[in-house]
């Protein structure tokens, strides 16, 4: 009898411990971005998804200041903000690292040194990251007028900015832009992990 | 110590610390496959078809597969125990090979981190660099570092991806002892 109880129990916690160790739930295309607010900006000021309620698209990307593969794509999106701020697209950088060299005040630093023209947000609780299924920097979720995930994945095909074939954010925008599905709407992210807190 | 005098030496360590650096640094012409560094290190470009051959290759015995890339300082770190692993186990019927998400061009860089791990087992690098390419070909999950294990019938039996958790080295070595 205790000997059924011991495997019961053990077999409870194993698949618990399976659930629990998978990632969060992944966020599908078309499913409603989860909310957040409250998370605090290099500007000092509290940060939450409905302040941009009047951004037509939403590129919400995943980054950090250490990653040799964020830092290869940040003129990248600085030049995408540019370019796409007129046709009602905000960019929001977010950074989930729990890690030194990736926290508000490198942040600010490096928003300055290179010409952020895009809020650039601290996740500490890295709640946010979690609740979208962030798994690298940089990771993309672009959001349509109604908050629903539209694309998710890689900024454009390679870190070398001299080999990129594929731009897969700015051909995602410009189908919305024009109510169109984009042609790709998952891509492979690929960089370096996001640094999760270890469990205490 | 004189001070004046120490100048000048740590002037010219630097300046050849710098030029052994820039030469380094430098574009060669492309290694041959088959040569080996001073350090016994193979590095080759290569293409997931061609990948897929070289797994055929090894049928019979369980193939270890690293994805890294120089960028990636959790792969750095990871490198120390897959070299273990080949030492320990190569006699044993295990494989190991890496595959390096760096630019081609990189390779000098990817050379040097390999011959410094003594990565004396099979290394290549992504025919397509760092980009969504790499990730697709070589069914990358998760990003790097990411290991494959394929078993003995080169059927891939898992795949430890890198998550909230990283990847734990144990169930690496826990899985290959359950394959060999």
């Amino acid at each position: 009898m205790a000997c059924k109880w011991t495997c019961m129990t053990a077999l409870a916690a194993y698949i618990a411990l399976l659930a629990g160790g998978c990632y969060a739930a992944k966020l599908e295309i078309g499913n409603a971005a989860p909310d957040w607010s409250g998370i605090t900006g290099i500007d000092g000021k509290q940060h939450g998804l409905a302040d941009y309620k009047d951004a037509k698209l939403i590129v919400l990307v995943f980054t950090c200041n250490h990653c040799p593969v964020a830092v290869a794509y940040e003129d990248r999106l600085v030049a995408l903000q540019n370019d796409y701020k007129a046709k009602g697209v905000q960019v929001i950088a977010i950074c989930a690292n729990d890690r030194d060299g990736d926290r508000l005040p490198d942040m600010k630093q490096r928003a300055k040194q290179k010409g952020f023209n895009f809020p650039y947000i601290y996740d500490a609780s890295q709640e946010t990251a979690r609740a979208y299924g962030a798994t690298c920097t940089p990771h993309v979720f672009l959001l349509d007028k109604d908050r629903k995930l539209a694309y998710t994945g890689a900024v454009d095909d390679s870190k070398n900015p001299d080999n990129v074939k594929k731009p897969y954010l700015r051909d995602a925008l410009d189908a919305l832009l024009a109510g169109k599905e984009p042609p790709q709407t998952v891509t492979k992210q690929f960089g370096c992990s996001i640094k999760w807190s270890k469990k205490k | 110590m004189n001070l004046v005098s120490t100048i000048p030496a740590c002037l010219y360590t630097v300046v050849a610390l710098a030029g052994l650096w820039l030469a380094g640094c430098t574009k060669g012409p492309p290694a041959s496959p088959a040569q080996a560094s001073a350090a016994g290190v193979t590095v080759a470009v290569i293409d997931e078809v061609a990948f897929a051959e070289v797994l055929r290759q090894h049928g019979g015995k369980v193939v270890l597969v690293e994805y890294w890339a120089t960028w990636c300082l959790p792969c750095r770190e990871f490198f120390p125990h897959t070299v273990e692993l080949h030492k320990r186990l190569s006699d044993k019927g295990l494989v190991v090979i890496s595959v390096s998400l760096d630019d081609p061009q990189q390779e000098s860089s990817v050379r040097q981190f390999l011959a410094a791990t003594g990565a004396t087992f099979e290394n290549f690098i992504s025919a397509y660099g760092t980009g969504s390419k790499s990730m697709h070909a070589f069914r990358i999950e998760g990003g790097v570092p990411c290991f494959q294990l394929y078993d003995r019938n080169g059927k891939l039996h898992k795949t430890f991806a890198s998550g909230e958790g990283g990847i734990d080295p144990v169930a690496i070595d826990r899985v290959i002892a359950e394959l060999l």
